[in-house]
């Protein structure tokens, strides 16, 4: 069964064409990886599919419902979350804090206090718990963004760019991470520069190039086509 | 007498706490100069005046049953005049739309009730009572303890409810709050209405005690500036200890220096705390 539809999407700002005539379907309880180089739209699509963004033209269906035009906060209480590219920590507050915020909005003061300490530990985050977030190297910090999302009960779960600055040991426990998280049942939109994770963890993969789709389908019978190695190489490559 | 001095600024401080709490929340959610505020405390006064001139009401009744409509100006306000305002631009637009609607307030209300100083005196307005070798009137008495439970009330709404989580998630990070799940928008028109509420409310307690005329909310509203500077912008228990200070501070001068220095020691104050903390006693942590 498909979470999420997008059909004819476009969002251009003004002249500009982000992303132009988008169809995708994401099935549930999958990895859906997003790549493409520099300015390929990746960021804005998940902008526009956490409603950041308004649509230019076309409509998103998530669990069969129309959500194009829904307001940011109310597609995150249907299920839609994400992380931000560069880590959007509550300054000033630990890291415990930080995960505790998205809880109390949902639970009880005692009860959200518990599953903190849960989710900062399934995070790998127990011993960073009385630290301030901004003190954090970017590796925890991205850790801490997908605590914070986590922490929402998301069934779609848009990471964007989980690697970006992070050391190679942090990288596993990143992958793994994300992995344990599809296992759970989250569906798990990823956009991601670095190619040896998106193969690594995506069961499906889109390149956009210049806002449109260039290929799609399983990540590496898609990172051989002519297309995308001109996308990201350039034609003397392909 | 240095204790007498310093429990009657304490006194008066609580209730400059309260005036200056709408200020500071209304600054921490929305980074909004209200200059409406110093307004919001004068009809907060005239509202109690009127009710107690008119049906015998007494202010500290009359506050809670004026706060529904104050809320419901406060938002009308936000919602049409400064939502519109480009995200870029709210800073200082805002600042000079607060501005021009309190000087639309002031203006008719000096054409409603003309210039003339107002007073409420209530049947014990003249009773005092002696506490540690200190004469406090029971006006300034009861507005204080009224304004402490109101701080209390305050500070159990934003830790216990649901919207005062909101409206702390909203002050940290607007984007993380709306992806979480908060209505940031409508987040953001409550928390001005209730900027509004706080403010008419502490002038409705402080109408026993002040005089009530159309521009008295200019001399509040550099008080409140003065606490939320001293205290910490956004910092609600900054405004607290913020208040007590002014307030212990003006006892002291209009006692040891002349009573005219009284309302000097706010700019004082200002000066000071803007030089050599400027972000505020309490300011540059925050809590949850």
């Amino acid at each position: 069964m498909n979470i999420l539809e997008i059909k004819d999407l476009t969002k251009a700002f003004g002249g500009v064409v982000a992303v132009s005539d988008l169809n995708l379907s994401i099935r549930e309880g999958i990895i859906f990886g997003v790549v493409g180089p520099n300015g390929a739209g990746k960021t804005t699509l998940i902008n526009v599919i956490t409603g950041v963004e308004k649509i230019t033209k076309g409509s998103i269906f998530f669990k069969g419902s129309d959500i194009g035009k829904l307001p940011t906060f109310k597609r995150s209480l249907e299920g839609i979350t994400r992380t931000f590219q560069i880590p959007q920590c509550f300054t000033g507050l630990t890291v415990f804090e930080n995960i505790l915020i998205p809880l109390l909005l949902r639970l009880p003061k005692q009860e959200a206090q518990l599953e903190a300490a849960r989710i900062a530990e399934r995070m790998f985050l127990k011993d960073d718990l009385n630290k301030q977030a901004q003190m954090l190297s970017v590796g925890r910090l991205k850790l801490l963004e997908l605590a914070k999302a986590y922490a929402t009960s998301p069934r779609l779960l848009l990471v964007d760019e989980p690697m970006g600055g992070v050391s190679l040991d942090m990288m596993d426990s990143l992958i793994n991470l994300i992995k344990s998280l599809r296992d759970e049942g989250i569906t798990i939109l990823l956009v991601e520069h670095v190619m040896k994770v998106v193969v690594a963890l995506a069961d499906e993969l889109v390149v956009l190039n210049f806002g449109k789709q260039i290929a799609l389908g399983a990540p590496q019978e898609v990172m051989k086509r002519k297309e995308v190695i001109e996308a990201y190489l350039g034609d003397e490559y392909a | 007498m240095i204790t007498s001095i310093i429990i009657n600024g304490i006194l008066i401080g609580l209730i400059y706490a309260l005036l200056a709490i709408g200020l500071t929340v209304i600054f921490g959610v929305m980074r909004i100069i209200n200059m409406f505020h110093g307004e919001a405390v004068m009809l907060g006064m005239y509202a109690a005046f009127v009710l107690f001139d008119k049906f015998g009401i007494s202010p500290y009744i009359s506050v809670f049953l004026t706060a529904p409509i104050f809320f419901v100006l406060g938002s009308i306000i936000y919602k049409f005049l400064i939502d519109p305002i480009p995200a870029r631009e709210r800073e200082i637009t805002s600042l000079i739309i607060t501005l021009g609607i309190s000087f639309i307030f002031a203006t008719s209300a000096m054409y409603i009730w003309s210039a003339d100083y107002r007073t409420v005196t209530l049947p014990f307005s003249q009773d005092v009572m002696v506490f540690i070798k200190t004469r406090i009137g029971y006006p300034a008495l009861i507005s204080s303890c009224m304004s402490a439970v109101m701080i209390v009330g305050f500070y159990l709404f934003m830790s216990k409810t649901y919207m005062g989580r909101a409206i702390r998630a909203t002050e940290l990070d607007k984007d993380t709050a709306s992806v979480m799940g908060v209505n940031v928008k409508w987040i953001s028109i409550a928390t001005f209405g209730i900027g509004v509420v706080l403010a008419a409310m502490a002038g409705g307690i402080l109408s026993p005690i002040f005089y009530i005329y159309p521009f008295v909310g200019s001399n509040f509203v550099i008080k409140a500036f003065t606490i939320v500077v001293l205290g910490g912008m956004g910092s609600v228990t900054g405004a607290l200890v913020g208040g007590i200070i002014l307030g212990v501070a003006e006892a002291l001068a209009s006692t040891f220096l002349e009573y005219s220095m009284k309302d000097i020691m706010a700019f004082i104050l200002f000066l000071g705390i803007l030089l050599f903390k400027p972000s505020g006693i309490l300011g540059g942590r925050t809590r949850l």
